[in-house]
């Protein structure tokens, strides 16, 4: 055990600004009114004790943090009229989906679609939810992940339904069939009973194969990212018992396709020298007289080096995306919210595959090739310098998000195609303006935790 | 729920939903946490502040240690949540589910209640305040301070719908769709509740005589010796090792070790503990592993526990 007041290694205090990150410990409650207050300030860390020295004060601390969460967490959620959803359950253990709603009315629904809302109200459903199509009234829809964690978060009241509950269903029901039958002894329309929000949980999580369910770990990711104000909505690889697709080259809008202007497409040709085959032995250099460090770079560069491309030329290596190293949910920045639509999202943000820390091993290249290729072409800005050169590294020519998620606790590591045989420092050596970074070694910021730091793909030489 | 955690009986239901265990009581939580030192890790949302991951609520997630430990104690029982709510849906009928409406209601008349009576007071509040500051400034005549000479004494229609207009948010996209509503609006109408568990004290799941073995770690040993030690222990995932070890509640102490078990005869790669202690050290911590003798016969649970602190990187730096 060390010593509290042992001098601290040099490199704690760096660490400890990096690492502070307050989500990763057990929170004190006493500071939720803080942070619910407008202030709306982060609980500072630290705070804690070393261990129990059995003095009252101590005793009383603890007791009222334990008070704290306590109170916390008895909230019960209410619905206040004004703003009240209801949504009725057609999964699973309840009523069949798809004996109440006729085929023609299903359009526009997939099938995990199992909770139909009846009145939607607020600015949630902008980004969530599909609604049907064919019937009079269409009606709002919502996947697994997105009924639980309006549940969670105090905006769906859900119930569990009877033939009557939701009149959008019964009112194009048979003829003959008059609306509103079940009513009980009391008099009383019978719409059904609330689900609570451990019902909720136990009736929609579950298998990702499974109808109408969602897994722990994806709805996890999901509601961690949705408290954090992304629009996120599943990725057509979402479903693991299809196969995935296996490429999607359609390029993205080019930032900057660099074309090169006709002054370098006429002198660059002309005073770029040819590639050189090197020689099957003897020096890689062959001697004479070199007046810039150009001409002898290019005969030392004999590895191949990995080009990124839009169209991969070898599809035949890469194999369709494999679970569960494949896209499931696409990310839109909050900023975006406002003007967010469900029938036009536009290019995502950010794409997001989700692995299980214990039960996946680090990807084969295989592997995070076909997840890359999934993706679409991303290329970076195009740029000259050295810093820009930094730039292009980090945001690679195609990237992807990976979510790994330990009991609850999420790393997001972001994966980027790069190519370091692009960049091609020696090419500014003649210029003089190269100074010599020492701190050029490697890509990525290979932090151990990475909330967004970058890890590296290169592939090749560099 | 308004009852304490004196409610609580052992055993306890604790709720398996695609394998994860997990528990919606706070009473019981709460109860874990004070009489056995399970702590377990919150997943759920607030509904109190919605938009942040630093605080999380209910529901709470149980290793597989904590509930192997628990069911063992006899202090809880497995439950297949799924199972159990379908055929409740399917058999909630008659007087149980009169019952279970009929609490609803209460309890949401008691929310309806309580939110407007902070309703009013907060309009109280602020009506006096407009009071005050309409006398400090009679040339200011606005809208809102002539609103605020009539409602002088404020009727409870009034304040009603000042609360809530004050808290319409959002817009209604299909009013039309509501059923009307067969009570007078201005009855005193009963919000709407979700409520937190499905189980109440009268409806509590049956306790299966099998029960199912929790897939525990083969560091369990390890866990239920600490564990029995007084010591409460949390996934040791943020720290590298199996368990983070406490004194006392994580909520007001910080971990004293780094816990990773071993088997008896395992062969451990020194690699591991070089790397186990120098992380230890760093963040203050002592890094601990321990195994169980299978084969001795002795008293007690047999476990050893050795703690590893990395002392310096070259011989002279030893102090």
């Amino acid at each position: 055990m060390a010593d509290i007041n042992d001098d601290a290694p040099p490199t704690s205090f760096q660490s400890q600004a990096e690492d502070n990150d307050p989500s990763e410990e057990t929170q004190d409650f006493r500071f939720l009114a803080a942070l619910t207050s407008k202030s709306g300030q982060l609980p500072k860390r630290g705070e804690k004790d070393f261990e129990p020295h059995g003095t009252k004060h101590q005793d009383g601390v603890l007791e009222a943090s334990r008070q704290a969460m306590h109170d916390a967490l008895s909230y019960t959620r209410f619905h206040n009229p004004k703003n009240h959803n209801r949504g009725f359950y057609y999964g699973e253990g309840s009523l069949q989906r798809d004996e109440i709603l006729g085929e023609e009315w299903r359009k526009g629904l997939d099938d995990d679609h199992v909770v139909v809302v009846e009145s939607a109200r607020g600015t949630h459903f902008r980004s969530m939810g599909a609604m049907n199509l064919g019937q009079r009234h269409g009606a709002l829809w919502l996947l697994p992940e997105e009924a639980l964690y309006l549940v969670e978060r105090g905006n769906l009241d859900l119930w569990w339904p009877t033939r009557s509950s939701f009149n959008g269903m019964i009112e194009e029901d048979e003829e003959g069939v008059p609306k509103k039958t079940n009513q009980d002894v009391s008099g009383e329309v019978d719409e059904g009973a609330p689900m609570s929000l451990q019902a909720a949980f136990a009736m929609l999580l579950g298998n990702d194969t499974e109808r109408g369910k969602v897994s722990q770990d994806r709805y996890t990711v999901y509601t961690n990212l949705k408290r954090n104000g992304y629009v996120v909505l599943r990725a057509p690889d979402w479903d693991p018992t299809k196969p995935g697709k296996a490429h999607s080259f359609q390029a993205v809008e080019p930032l900057e396709e660099s074309s090169p202007s006709i002054f370098s497409w006429l002198f660059g040709r002309l005073f770029s020298e040819p590639e050189v085959d090197p020689p099957p032995y003897g020096p890689l250099v062959k001697p004479g007289m070199y007046r810039s460090y150009n001409s002898i770079y290019r005969q030392i560069a004999v590895i191949p080096r990995h080009k990124p491309s839009p169209t991969p030329e070898d599809p035949a290596t890469s194999s369709p995306v494999d679970d569960p190293y494949r896209v499931i949910f696409h990310l839109w920045k909050p900023i975006r919210v406002p003007n967010f639509t469900k029938s036009n999202p536009g290019v995502p943000d950010f794409r997001v595959a989700i692995v299980n820390a214990r039960t996946t091993f680090v990807p084969s290249l295989g592997q995070i090739t076909s997840l890359l290729e999934s993706t679409p072409w991303d290329p970076p800005r195009s740029g000259q310098g050295i810093k820009n050169t930094y730039q292009k590294l980090k945001h690679g020519w195609r990237n992807v998000v990976l979510a790994v998620i330990d009991q609850g606790v999420i790393s997001y590591l972001r994966l980027g195609e790069t190519a370091f045989g692009e960049e091609q420092l020696f090419e500014s050596f003649d210029q003089g303006s190269f100074r010599g970074n020492k701190r050029g070694r490697g890509g990525g910021r290979g932090r151990g935790h990475g909330r967004g730091g970058g890890g590296g793909r290169g592939r090749g030489g560099r | 729920m308004a009852q304490s955690i004196d409610s609580v009986s052992e055993p306890i239901p604790i709720s398996l939903v695609s394998g994860r265990y997990l528990l919606f009581d706070i009473n019981v939580v709460t109860y874990l946490r004070r009489t056995h030192n399970i702590c377990g890790v919150l997943i759920g949302g607030i509904p109190q502040a919605p938009q942040q991951n630093v605080f999380l609520g209910l529901p709470l997630e149980l290793i597989p240690e904590e509930v192997k430990l628990l069911v063992a104690k006899e202090a809880a029982y497995i439950v297949d949540d799924t199972a159990w709510h379908k055929e409740r849906f399917s058999t909630l009928q008659g007087d149980d589910r009169r019952k279970y409406l009929d609490s609803l209601r209460s309890e949401g008349l008691q929310a309806r209640k309580a939110t407007d009576a902070a309703a009013k007071e907060k309009t109280r509040k602020a009506l006096a305040k407009q009071a005050v500051l309409r006398a400090h400034n009679k040339s200011i005549s606005s809208e809102k301070s002539i609103d605020g000479e009539t409602t002088a004494a404020p009727s409870s229609d009034r304040v009603d719908r000042f609360f809530e207009d004050a808290s319409e948010s959002g817009d209604s996209l299909f009013n039309n769709e509501r059923p009307p509503s067969p009570e007078p609006s201005r009855a005193l109408k009963p919000y709407f509740i979700t409520p937190t568990t499905s189980y109440s004290p009268s409806s509590l799941p049956e306790n299966p005589l099998q029960q199912p073995d929790p897939p525990v770690s083969s560091s369990y040993p390890l866990f239920s010796h600490l564990h029995s030690r007084g010591y409460y222990i949390m996934p040791g995932l943020r720290f590298g090792g199996d368990y983070n070890v406490y004194p006392g509640d994580p909520l007001r102490f910080h971990s004293h070790f780094i816990a990773t078990g071993y088997e008896w005869d395992q062969e451990i790669p020194v690699l591991d503990l070089i790397g186990g202690g120098r992380l230890g050290t760093a963040v203050k911590k002592g890094f601990l592993i321990g195994g169980k003798d299978k084969d001795s016969g002795s008293e007690g649970d047999n476990v050893r526990t050795f703690c590893i602190e990395w002392a310096a990187r070259k011989m002279n730096e030893i102090k």
